[in-house]
């Protein structure tokens, strides 16, 4: 190889300052130099298209994480909207002493039992009673939104009086024979709850339920 | 650092924040970094696939385009980037061939030579940036890829040694033989003119055939 005959005309040095754009060897700069021209008109002749490729690859990008923004802002207004009613009806009911068990007339509570029984109105007291271990528990305020479930648990447990669900067992402490058709309200508000979950991260309604108080 | 190979003398901070933007989606900027970044890749390809370093880079860029919001890494990198998905290419385009096209040309036919020039350099006044990139493509291919990543991509030791999946000793080495080879090149043709051809774009030194 010629590589070891001509050792002598270009040390490493030199081609190291060669490589790095520097002067040395004159013919030799002068070559690199010519290689590293400016870029003619045909070599760039495929810039239209590399740019159409650009467009292309940037458009779907964007749109999809508009779409995924678009869905999370959608997904967090359901579950305000759904919290803060739940909320809302609640308060109303706190307000009015529409609580089931808590009433001594019997005039709302054989309202709620229509309700139960009509079957197809389960949804509205639902809602309007799955509030009410949360509020309840304000007796004792120290109890936050988030162990009212573990609370409730606790009282179930606690419950000497037996309930259909022991989910719904926050409903009895004050309640009689009588209101044996509210723990199953609070069951379905409960089921409730659980269907407004899956689409949302399952502590954000405690979250929002704890604003309003 | 090496030149900026834009036409318009784009300095490299000014390519440094193109960079950036055309992450963000930004047409104008990538289009600066396409002809900066271009000419640099279309001849280092044209040293592994001859003629066809067209098509090749235009299938590297289809990647670069596609991958761009995802690359990390400033300038530098970038162009290293771009080199390898370049490479890549190329070497898929020959593995399609099997064949090295340029290799089969003598470089005497490649070089306009000045008649009577007492100095290889004003002999190599009249060479052409092709056929100074075809004279570098006739070396070994190890040695044109390290010499063409250094000088005309712009990369230095260690990341031309990571295009090529090599260590930067072995990158210097390569380029460095590379050179001598070139030089060598230069002075049998400086000195012997075996054979010269006036009919390139570089008419100052065509004259002189012996």
């Amino acid at each position: 190889m010629s590589d070891d005959t001509e050792a002598g005309r270009l040390d490493q040095h030199t081609a190291e300052r060669l490589l790095d754009g520097a002067g040395g060897h004159a013919p030799l700069h002068a070559l690199l130099t010519t290689a590293t021209a400016p870029g003619r008109p045909e070599e760039l002749g495929g810039e239209d298209a590399a740019v159409a490729a650009f467009l292309a690859a940037s458009a779907p990008a964007a749109r999809k994480s508009r779409l995924t923004g678009l869905r999370r802002f959608l997904t967090a207004k359901v579950i305000a909207l759904v919290g803060g009613s739940i909320l809302l009806t609640g308060g109303v009911a706190y307000g009015t002493g529409h609580f089931p068990g808590q009433a001594p007339e019997p005039s709302p509570s054989s309202r709620h039992h229509e309700h139960h029984h009509g079957g197809g109105n389960d949804n509205t007291p639902a809602t309007r009673y799955s509030p009410s271990p949360t509020h309840r528990p304000s007796s004792s305020p120290s109890a936050s939104p988030t162990t009212s479930r573990q609370h409730d648990k606790a009282n179930a447990s606690g419950q000497p009086k037996k309930s259909p669900n022991p989910h719904s067992t926050s409903t009895p402490p004050r309640g009689s024979d009588n209101d044996n058709g509210n723990p199953p309200a609070t069951g379905p508000g409960k089921g409730k709850n659980e269907t407004t979950r899956p689409t949302a991260k399952p502590t954000q309604p405690n979250n929002i339920r704890r604003k309003p108080q | 650092m090496r030149e900026c190979l834009h036409n318009g003398a784009v300095d490299e901070d000014e390519l440094g924040r193109a960079l950036r933007a055309a992450q963000d989606g930004d047409e104008e900027s990538f289009r600066m970094l396409y002809r900066d970044v271009q000419p640099r890749l279309i001849r280092f390809a044209g040293a592994l696939v001859g003629a066809d370093a067209e098509d090749v880079t235009s299938e590297a860029w289809l990647q670069i385009a596609r991958d761009l919001r995802s690359f990390r890494g400033d300038l530098d990198g970038f162009r290293g980037w771009t080199a390898t998905i370049t490479r890549h290419r190329a070497l898929d385009h020959l593995r399609r061939k099997s064949r090295r096209p340029g290799s089969d040309l003598p470089v005497e036919e490649l070089v306009t030579m000045a008649a009577d020039g007492d100095t290889e350099l004003a002999a190599l006044d009249g060479i052409a940036t092709e056929e100074a990139l075809r004279l570098i493509s006739e070396l070994p291919r190890d040695q044109a890829e390290a010499v063409l990543l250094r000088v005309v991509v712009g990369l230095d030791a260690k990341s031309a040694g990571k295009v090529l999946g090599k260590r930067s000793g072995a990158v210097r080495t390569a380029a460095y033989r590379g050179l001598r080879r070139l030089a060598d090149r230069l002075a049998e043709t400086g000195t012997a003119r075996p054979l010269v051809r006036g009919d390139k774009s570089s008419g100052p030194g065509a004259e002189g055939v012996t």
